[in-house]
């Protein structure tokens, strides 16, 4: 399936969830969500689809709110040693800054925890309903607030 | 991962020699069998992904450089692609094949680093000495390549800064004959072995099930038959046009990731040759501009950028504002990926099989937490192990095992499945 055809698809499977798609000139597929609550419902018509592999997820401090992109890909076929080109697949959810939660997806996909706790530590958004939510790469008494998002960022020139 | 378990807790690390970088494992067990197992990685933290938020593109490239020791390449490389992907660059194919062939030296040294090591962790230190030793024969070559032998600062935006001389390629190719013959010596002794045998066959088994459920990556997916590698699933640099396979095994044991690795340098070998003997002739860069006049072009966009790094998938998120420094750059090196394969894997081995099956992944801290600092001084008790202790526990207990007959079969668990 090329990833025209995927995205046609999956236009198609996700319409009522989504804001925009777009597809990139390198081929990568990107789904606005049109609301966050829609994420797990989202992923799972994914999983169905047979896309389950998350490779990470970026959250980005983009002024009022926190964009949250969840990097996903469709592998490529396997035949002997001979590998087929996959497909990238972004699923962006926007997060409010005043009320910084997301649902974790860890029920249905265990491979999101270490980035969902990443999440925590360095954006500052609560993942909510996450099985271990305690600080991954920040110490645990580091008290700096979020070290990405904007407010926290020393610019030095 | 951390699920409360009723048991012995025993903390290993973070300060550990054999180890070379901290981390700590907090291991809940019952007599010799893990049943539970939490990890902290947060010892090293260095910041970077906010300090490149204050640098220009160009610093990035030596700054992200320096993520890792041993994929130095990997991180330059992918920034670059993703910079160049947002300025549009088409970079020239004669670059590409560089960029492929020190890639697959690189993939070459940080595979033996890791044999090295296992041989290490398993008390094989015939082994240990062999691989280092041969691993010289790639680090030579990338000294002379690039005048460095771990960061050798080769990629700028648009292209490559050095060439490869008629002289080197040449080099280049009489040094792979002698590293084939080393490979093949490997690759029929290694999985043969006794000791190899007796300390990763059935052991830190990661099902198929298990490497989907967890997305892991590299030769970690590979070995539980995961169909991923970038340089076939999403072609970068110059792979579109080299002929290789992509090593897979089914069986997920410590013994298959051992394999895996050691036919993937065998791939590699054969990569390394095409790009020396096909390079074509052409320019070194995408355009005679100086690069900064390139980059004041960047526009508000964002790419993602993916390679595969000795240790499985590297993705670098970059999202320019159209000023001169980055507005994030995020990074997922492939240790964080197999992290919870690890704990999974712990789950169900014994304590004696704890340095191998971590070694196993062959996690690399220093980008793993290129974010964090932890202090915690509450693991720092009289039980605590150090993996060196560890190792040799392991060593002992395992012999006394095979004095004394099977080492298999005196428990009836099934190790690496999750309880």
């Amino acid at each position: 399936m090329t990833p025209s055809q995927l995205k046609r698809k999956l236009d198609d499977e996700l319409s009522e969830l989504l804001a925009a798609s777009e597809e990139h000139d390198c081929g990568r597929l990107e789904f606005v969500l049109a609301d966050r609550d829609a994420l797990v419902e989202a992923i799972e018509t994914l999983q169905e689809m047979g896309i389950t592999h998350l490779v990470t997820i970026t959250g980005v401090d983009a002024g009022d709110e926190i964009e949250v992109l969840y990097h996903f890909l469709k592998y490529g076929e396997y035949d002997d040693g001979d590998l087929s080109e996959g497909v990238e697949l972004t699923i962006r959810a926007i997060v409010p800054k005043d009320d910084p939660t997301i649902e974790t997806l860890t029920d249905i996909l265990p491979g999101a925890t270490l980035y969902e706790r990443e999440l925590m530590d360095m954006l500052g958004v609560e993942v909510t309903g996450h099985p271990n939510p305690e600080k991954l790469l920040l110490a645990d008494d580091f008290d700096g607030g979020p070290p990405l998002r904007a407010e926290n960022l020393e610019v030095s020139d | 991962m951390s699920e409360d378990v009723s048991g012995t807790e025993i903390p290993v690390g973070p300060q550990h020699p054999s180890l070379k970088e901290p981390a700590n494992f907090t291991l809940t067990v019952d007599g010799e069998v893990i049943t539970g197992a939490d990890l902290k990685l947060s010892y090293n933290h260095r910041g970077i992904e906010q300090a490149v938020l204050s640098k220009s593109y160009l610093e990035n490239i030596y700054l992200l450089e320096r993520i890792c020791g041993i994929c130095s390449h990997a991180h330059t490389t992918s920034f670059a692609i993703g910079v160049e992907d947002l300025l549009d660059l088409d970079v020239p194919r004669r670059a590409n094949y560089i960029r492929t062939l020190i890639g697959e030296l690189e993939r070459i040294h940080s595979h033996m680093l890791w044999l090295g090591v296992a041989g290490h962790e398993i008390g094989f230190d015939t082994l240990w000495q062999y691989a280092w030793r041969d691993r010289e024969i790639v680090l030579d070559l990338l000294e002379e390549i690039t005048g460095n032998r771990i960061h050798y600062s080769i990629n700028t935006i648009g292209g490559v800064r050095q060439d490869l001389t008629d002289e080197q390629r040449e080099t280049v190719l009489e040094k792979m004959d002698e590293l084939e013959e080393r490979i093949d010596f490997y690759l029929e002794t290694v999985p043969n072995e006794e000791t190899v045998r007796m300390r990763c066959e059935n052991v830190g088994t990661v099902s198929a099930e298990l490497a989907r459920e967890y997305c892991a990556a590299g030769p970690v997916g590979r070995a539980s038959g995961l169909p991923v590698d970038v340089r076939r699933d999403a072609p970068y640099a110059a792979y579109d046009e080299m002929d290789f396979d992509v090593i897979t095994d089914t069986a997920g044991d410590l013994l298959a990731r051992t394999t895996v690795r050691i036919r993937e340098i065998a791939e590699s070998i054969k990569i390394i040759r095409q790009a020396a003997a096909d390079i074509p002739d052409g320019d070194l860069k995408a355009s005679p501009k100086p690069v900064q006049a390139l980059l004041a072009q960047i526009p508000e966009d964002d790419a993602v950028s993916r390679y595969e790094a000795p240790r499985g998938e590297l993705i670098h998120y970059i999202r320019a504002d159209g000023t001169d420094t980055p507005e994030r750059v995020h990074i997922r090196v492939p240790t964080l990926a197999n992290w919870p394969t690890v704990v999974e894997a712990l789950r169900g081995s014994y304590i004696a099989d704890t340095p191998i099956v971590v070694a196993g992944i062959d996690p690399c801290i220093s980008c793993t937490s290129r974010i964090g600092v932890e202090t915690d001084g509450s693991h720092g008790g009289e039980d605590s192990f150090n993996l060196e202790e560890l190792r040799e526990y392991g060593m002992e207990w395992y012999d006394e095992r095979a004095d004394g007959g099977s080492v298999t079969g005196e428990s009836g668990i099934d190790r690496g499945d999750r309880p």
